[in-house]
């Protein structure tokens, strides 16, 4: 079967199914679930086949998983394993009369399975595997593709995910300051899930930006929850439209990246800038006081800019010292000396830089590299510029060696 | 005088094994779909069977298809055609066969 991304329509359906089977049984069992859906995708695959995806897939999957995972239990208990398995069907039938969980609202079970998910108990590269699998309806191979990692590694993520959820309360009575840290841990789940679309220096662009199109939804589905939403919520909504607005210019035909300073503006989407600027109105506040709202600001002075030239500069310098001031990182440090080189010239950046004791993972890698190749390069140092740009192609991954390889070519040129 | 001839699907009874994720089981769905547009000799898509049932020999009922039988009917569909070799056109090119270890056989109707 090929691996080409289709309508993600009965994905979609399949999280939903989990999320709404999940707050009935509950996340402990989350095995039984998988394997009550397991069952009736089966059955789909057969009774599906003259029809295609009928138009209630969803109704249709709950309703068919809900049945095996209802006989399932019924045979635990008549096997007398399990008491648990016994109370489970009693608040299942229980539950009959009013139908399948399907009058609930799905946002609210998505949410709390996603806020679930989040738990302390759970490692982060866990809660990346479980939204993935249960709440986007990919396979562990889907996924493995899409983290370009193996599919080993994500089943034991996975299960590392499960076996945390075993005593993961659903009902999500938290107190109010443990509901905010949950809350903030899902934001950081969804951002590290979208870099890992959006920075990705390997695999296929379309899968890749499935994945920021997945982290969107999260995104999205929090920070439109009247009870979860925060602030922080619409600037992580936010800063992922002002980057994945700009998907289409990041590109190139041949799918190498496109410098920003080379991008074609008119091909950053309006729309979803629009979405963007919405976004932002919700997260205003006196302050620009999360890690999102600064990212979201410098994002938007990039995407909102007219031309690379007359970028406010200045502006996106003062807010990375701000975002290194509150989340220290000289990742931070480093962009903005990039924008400080056109902003007061590449002289006073590349002093800055010098300046500076950098971690050998940053000092030794070809981010740091290239940036040190272009400040002389703009400087006209040509034999220095080279330098440099040998040493960062040396230890780029493949596609952005291309685009330093092209650099050094132009450097030659001149 | 075209006849009709029913394509009787078989599946290895351990298939079941493999569990589609949500995108291959529409992908697949869309083959099915793509090979019931591409054929109009296919006059009826028929029908899948599940994998459980009950059997009657000599008098007694056992539970579903024999657990010792390597394949199982898993359905069915009639194509309308003159020939076998026009059916086997339609035959070969059906999804069904994507599935590891699937056959499939044709047979014409006898037509009474």
């Amino acid at each position: 079967m090929s691996d080409d991304p289709i309508s993600p329509v009965l994905r979609h359906a399949y999280g939903r199914v989990v999320a709404s089977l999940l707050r009935e049984f509950g996340t402990h069992r989350l095995a039984q679930v998988e394997d009550g859906l397991a069952q009736a995708m089966l059955e789909a695959t057969l009774g599906w086949r003259g029809r295609g995806v009928p138009s209630d897939a969803r109704a249709w999957l709950q309703r068919a998983a809900r049945h095996r995972i209802i006989d399932e239990l019924r045979r635990g208990r008549r096997q007398g394993s399990s008491a648990d398995a016994a109370q489970a069907l009693d608040e299942a039938t229980a539950t009959e009369a009013t139908g399948p969980g399907l009058t609930d609202d799905v946002h609210d079970d998505e949410l709390r399975a996603l806020l679930a998910c989040a738990a302390p108990t759970v490692p982060q590269p866990s809660q990346v595997v479980f939204a993935l699998r249960t709440l986007c309806g990919f396979s562990t191979r889907e996924i493995a593709n899409r983290l370009v990692t193996s599919e080993e590694n994500v089943q034991k993520r996975w299960e590392r995910a499960r076996e945390a959820l075993r005593t993961v309360d659903l009902d999500l009575e938290l107190s109010p300051p443990e509901w905010k840290a949950r809350v903030d841990s899902v934001l950081r789940m969804v951002y590290v899930l979208f870099t890992e679309g959006y920075f990705a220096t390997e695999g296929p662009t379309v899968l890749r930006l499935e994945l920021c199109e997945e982290a969107l939804r999260l995104a999205h589905l929090v920070a439109e929850h009247p009870r979860a939403s925060t602030r922080e919520a619409w600037a992580l909504v936010a800063l992922l439209h002002l980057q994945h607005a700009r998907r289409d210019a990041r590109t190139d035909t041949e799918g190498l990246p496109v410098l920003l300073e080379d991008q074609n503006r008119a091909l950053y989407r309006r729309d979803e800038l629009a979405m963007a600027l919405q976004a932002l109105e919700h997260a205003a506040s006196d302050g620009l006081d999360s890690k999102y709202h600064l990212e979201a600001a410098i994002a938007a002075e990039h995407a909102f800019a007219p031309t690379f030239a007359d970028t406010r500069w200045a502006a996106i310098v003062s807010l990375y010292e701000r975002l290194a001031r509150l989340e220290p990182s000289p990742l931070h440090t480093l962009h903005g000396a990039i924008a400080r080189s056109y902003a007061q010239g590449p002289q006073v950046a590349l002093a800055q830089l010098q300046a500076m004791r950098p971690p050998t993972w940053l000092g030794g890698s070809h981010l740091w590299l290239a940036t040190f190749a272009d400040f002389h390069r703009r400087l006209g140092d040509v034999e220095r510029a080279q330098e440099f740009y040998e040493q960062a192609i040396a230890l780029a991954p493949p596609l952005e060696r291309a685009v330093l390889r092209r650099r050094l070519a132009g450097l030659r040129h001149h | 005088m075209p006849h009709k001839y029913m394509l009787i699907y078989r599946n290895p009874s351990n298939a079941q094994a493999k569990q589609p994720s949500p995108s291959e089981l529409q992908a697949m769905l869309a083959q099915w779909e793509k090979w019931k547009a591409a054929h109009p000799a296919i006059v009826d898509m028929g029908d899948a069977l599940l994998p459980t049932g009950k059997a009657i020999r000599n008098g007694v009922v056992t539970d579903g298809p024999t657990a010792e039988s390597k394949e199982l009917v898993s359905g069915y569909s009639i194509v309308k055609a003159r020939s076998y070799d026009e059916a086997l056109v339609v035959a070969r090119a059906c999804p069904i066969l994507l599935a590891p270890g699937a056959s499939v056989e044709v047979r014409e109707l006898a037509g009474y």
